[in-house]
């Protein structure tokens, strides 16, 4: 009898355009808590689903039990004791309590020759259940009438309902507060005494140095390795996660901020709720990052300096001239670029080229004759951009959509550095996008930066904020709360900036 | 599970694993016809099925010149 | 493994283009006069106005629209050449005061009157946002009711012979028709290939919101590819009233729906962004021979009605196919 109850070896799955996971592998022991970690695309939610039969594996195997297992889909697992609470929830906020804990799994009876949902049973079980969590809903009430965070521990109820021997949690703490945190990790202890091996999913690491025994650290789809969590430290992590020293996550930054060149004053949409009068200048060669929570309008408030959305009030003066924007080209003409947040919503042109897509908002550039554009130089100069910003490409006439998200962002911005713009806004430019490609678009940040460019940076990446920005405005609902300079910042000051609501 | 599905899954989940976004970036009409977008709209065909719809309609296509050639000829009424 | 799954791939993408060659063949070996040069430039000169109006709605399906007015607005600029060009000594002349008008001058007017509607078009669609579907459906009729009132619903003829050798007449060997439809064919590969105006084309059928972010002037484009559009409508009706020596209110009835079909075939996806010239022609090419085959073999009308609907259906079933692929 091995002494994991789960395994997973060399599992590989691919995608169009990427390799999810390549030699990914897992071990569980019973009565254990095995925190997995990774970057954001590393594939731990691919693994599990894997595991859960949700996706089919191209290649690797999964052994429960000593036994070498197919799993079907998520009922499948769970009959066989494989729970998995999910991070983004699936409720059913109509429903009762009781009914979204079984759901698709009523406990039946009979009535005469129909089969019928025992809906006694059902309540009765679902308040143990909930006394087992300690919870006190009632299992009748509506699943809606509850908080997002009370919705999560239902879920979390519906798991361990489940009388599972193996139980997944991804990111279960995400929109729990600190007392549901501990009463979480309550549960976590009594199901480990069980024997239960539990899957902790997560980003928080004092959570995951306090509840795990094991860690597995995953990176780009691979497996980098499993250590006791006893002795770990954040910065071992960190690294490991990441591939490279911690010192090294970001480029060194030889910018120096200049005279002031853009300023925004007083602006403010058209829409009462979205961004007011937000006030900020931006020097010469500065990089500002802008943070703020989900919901603070920064994305706004750049889609309306770009033109993309309308204001009322607000003036916009630029190297000292007022300038009116009601449209990108506006923008664009005075020097404005911008990196939007969904690359595919709102970024490449997927069906077209990468020559196509570089050339796009630059093509006044490359006419002969003052009408008929010349192909060879807008050869030159994609070539000229796939040399100098590492663009991966077997060549300028393959359409973007298959390039990875990491070599389309690059392809954006050499759109853009192709007008040579002076104010350059991106919104969460490294989204998506694996680790070694990020560090890339850092140094072309940083590269620009020196250049004599100004960058406004939009990123929900603490650690990237402060890593990058020479200044960093909040926001908090619409508002400018505060600046913070580069070197002062860290996450205490930027939450209580961004937490600062009226 | 059919690997269109897999793919707009990841793509899907690639995105909202992110921290959160702001909200969608702004919905403009982006002054789409019946064709625009209606690919999407339909319900999720697998291409199994509509190679074998395809394969009817050539079927049907090849059978209806036959007939009407044949009927030309007069080898029918 | 490798070679029998590429053969697979040639096979579904270009099914009805083979499935045509295939009938083309059997045709030529079970009939006669198939493969002579009168049936070739017969097939040609009946090609050629197809391939204006295709080339013209072309713009419209890879920017994700459509124009259901294209067959009734080659039917009012037929109209409205036959009412500029009758015989002067023709005694049922519809405007009998119109005087003596070279025809490139009436083609010059036509082409600017169904310019101006196609204008209307483009601003319906892009800045007043209707549905491309809806705006040129409406469009459609109104263009159809002018036709029946400023013609009295009566057929016209009696043209000037020097708008008749429009159609009949060549250089050389070439038919004039054909040295239309190539001039037009060169314009629209040069247009669609090495202009701004194409490539911003294109980035709106790719993506539209995209295109807009990167400065593209997206209103400007759509108001000028509906507006070339009209003029190609113009053209073709010109020339499909010299063809025909006559024109009605009839004129050009369902001519939309072969010429986007047309387009589909030959690889403009309704999905958008995506299209070539060739393609087009090979489109358009695709319908005719079928047409002519089938006449050739004698076949009854209505049966080649029915095959066309399939070819139709089979194109759009092809595209679709194609982008669930990509997804």
């Amino acid at each position: 009898m091995s002494e994991y109850r789960l395994e997973m070896h060399n599992v590989v799955k691919t995608f169009p355009g990427v390799k999810a996971l390549d030699g990914a592998q897992l071990n569980l022991r019973p009565g254990t808590v095995h925190a997995l970690m990774g970057e954001n695309g590393a594939g731990k939610s691919t693994l599990m689903k894997c595991m859960f039969g949700i996706y089919h594996m191209d290649e690797g195997e999964v052994i429960y039990e000593g036994e070498k297992v197919q799993i079907k889909g998520p009922l499948d697992a769970l009959n066989r004791g494989i729970a998995m609470v999910h991070q983004e929830l699936q409720p059913i906020p109509e429903r009762s309590i009781g009914e979204n804990i079984y759901v698709g799994r009523y406990p039946l009876k009979k009535l005469g020759p129909l089969t019928v949902i025992d809906h006694d049973k059902m309540y009765e079980d679902a308040a143990r259940v909930l006394e087992e969590v300690h919870l006190n809903f009632d299992p009748k009430a509506k699943l809606g009438s509850l908080s997002v965070s009370q919705m999560q521990l239902v879920e979390i109820a519906k798991a361990v309902s489940a009388d599972c021997k193996v139980l997944i949690l991804d990111e279960p703490t995400s929109s729990l507060t600190a007392a549901e945190v501990e009463a979480l990790f309550t549960i976590i202890n009594e199901l480990r005494s069980k024997g239960v091996s539990i899957v902790y999913i997560s980003h928080k690491m004092d959570e995951i140095l306090r509840i795990s025994d094991e860690v597995t650290i995953m990176r780009d789809g691979q497996y980098i390795g499993t250590w006791s969590a006893k002795g770990l430290t954040t910065d071992f992590i960190i690294t490991k996660m990441v591939g490279r020293e911690l010192s090294e996550l970001y480029p060194v930054r030889e910018n120096v901020p200049g005279e002031v060149v853009f300023e925004v004053e007083d602006f403010t949409s058209i829409n009462p709720k979205s961004f007011r009068h937000v006030t900020f200048q931006l020097k010469k060669g500065e990089i500002l990052g802008v943070a703020g929570l989900v919901g603070a309008q920064r994305t706004e408030l750049m889609e309306g300096l770009f033109g993309l959305r309308n204001h009322t009030d607000g003036r916009i003066t630029y190297k000292g001239q007022e300038i009116k924007i009601a449209q990108p080209k506006d923008a664009i003409n005075s020097g404005i670029a911008m990196l939007t947040e969904d690359r595919r919503a709102t970024g490449i042109l997927g069906v077209l080229s990468i020559a196509d897509n570089v050339s796009i908002a630059s093509l006044n550039q490359y006419l002969i004759g003052g009408f008929m554009l010349d192909d060879g130089k807008i050869e030159k100069l994609v070539q000229e951009n796939v040399a100098k910003l590492s663009i991966k490409t077997p060549s300028s006439k393959t359409q973007i959509q298959s390039l990875s998200g990491g070599n389309q962002q690059k392809v954006l911005i050499s759109r853009w550095l192709a007008n040579s713009p002076d104010v350059f806004i991106m919104d969460e430019p490294t989204r998506g996008i694996d680790v070694g490609a990020k560090y890339e678009i850092y140094c072309i940040i940083a590269e620009m930066a020196k250049q004599g460019k100004s960058i406004i940076m939009i990123s929900s990446e603490m650690s990237e904020l402060i890593g990058m920005s020479d200044r960093i405005m909040v926001m908090c609902d619409g508002r400018v709360t505060g600046f913070i300079d580069g070197k002062e910042a860290n996450q205490e000051n930027i939450m209580a900036l961004a937490t600062q609501f009226e | 599970m059919d690997k269109e599905q897999e793919n707009r899954e990841l793509e899907v989940k690639e995105e909202s694993t992110q921290t959160g976004t702001e909200g969608e970036t702004g919905k403009r009409p982006s002054g789409g016809s019946a064709f625009e977008g209606i690919y999407d709209m339909l319900p999720d065909i697998s291409i199994r099925s509509l190679d074998r719809f395809i394969l009817l309609c050539v079927i049907a296509l090849v059978l209806v010149i036959v007939f009407g050639v044949l009927k030309a000829n007069h080898v029918f009424g | 493994m490798e070679k029998s799954l590429n053969m697979k791939k040639i096979v579904s993408n270009n099914a009805i283009i083979i499935l045509i060659v295939l009938l083309a063949i059997l045709t030529g070996c079970t009939t006669q006069n198939f493969f002579t040069v009168t049936n070739f430039k017969n097939l040609v000169v009946n090609v050629s106005p197809r391939f204006i109006i295709a080339c013209g709605v072309s713009g419209c399906l890879i920017t994700k629209g459509t124009d259901l007015s294209a067959g009734r607005a080659v039917g009012l600029a037929a109209c409205l050449s036959a009412m500029m060009l009758q015989s002067l000594d023709y005694s049922a002349r519809m405007l009998p005061w119109m005087p003596d008008i070279p025809w490139p001058v009436a083609l010059i007017v036509v082409m600017a009157i169904m310019g101006c509607f196609g204008g209307v078009n483009g601003v319906v669609i892009s800045v007043l946002k209707v549905p491309p579907f809806i705006a040129t459906l409406g469009m459609q009729t109104i263009i159809y009711g002018l036709c029946s009132l400023i013609t009295n619903n009566q057929p016209m003829g009696g043209y000037k012979p020097s708008y008749l050798t429009v159609a009949s007449g060549s250089l050389g060997p070439i038919p004039y028709l054909m040295l239309f439809a190539v001039v037009i064919g060169i314009y629209f590969w040069f247009l669609y290939n090495k202009t701004r105006h194409g490539k911003y084309m294109y980035a709106i059928g790719g993506n539209e919101n995209a295109a807009q972010v990167a400065g593209v002037n997206v209103r400007g484009s759509l108001i000028r590819i509906y507006i070339l559009a009209g003029c190609m409508y113009a053209l073709a009706g010109f020339l499909v009233g010299a063809k025909a020596g006559g024109a009605s209110t009839a004129t050009g009835n369902g001519y939309e729906l072969e010429a986007i079909a047309a387009c589909t075939i030959g690889g403009v996806s309704a999905n958008g962004g995506v299209g070539k010239v060739g393609g087009i022609l090979i489109g358009v090419l695709v319908f005719e021979i079928l047409k002519i085959c089938l006449q050739f073999l004698g076949v009854d009308p209505a049966y080649t009605y029915i095959a066309q609907g399939l070819v139709i259906v089979i194109a759009v079933a092809l595209d679709l196919r194609k982008y669930l692929q990509k997804k």
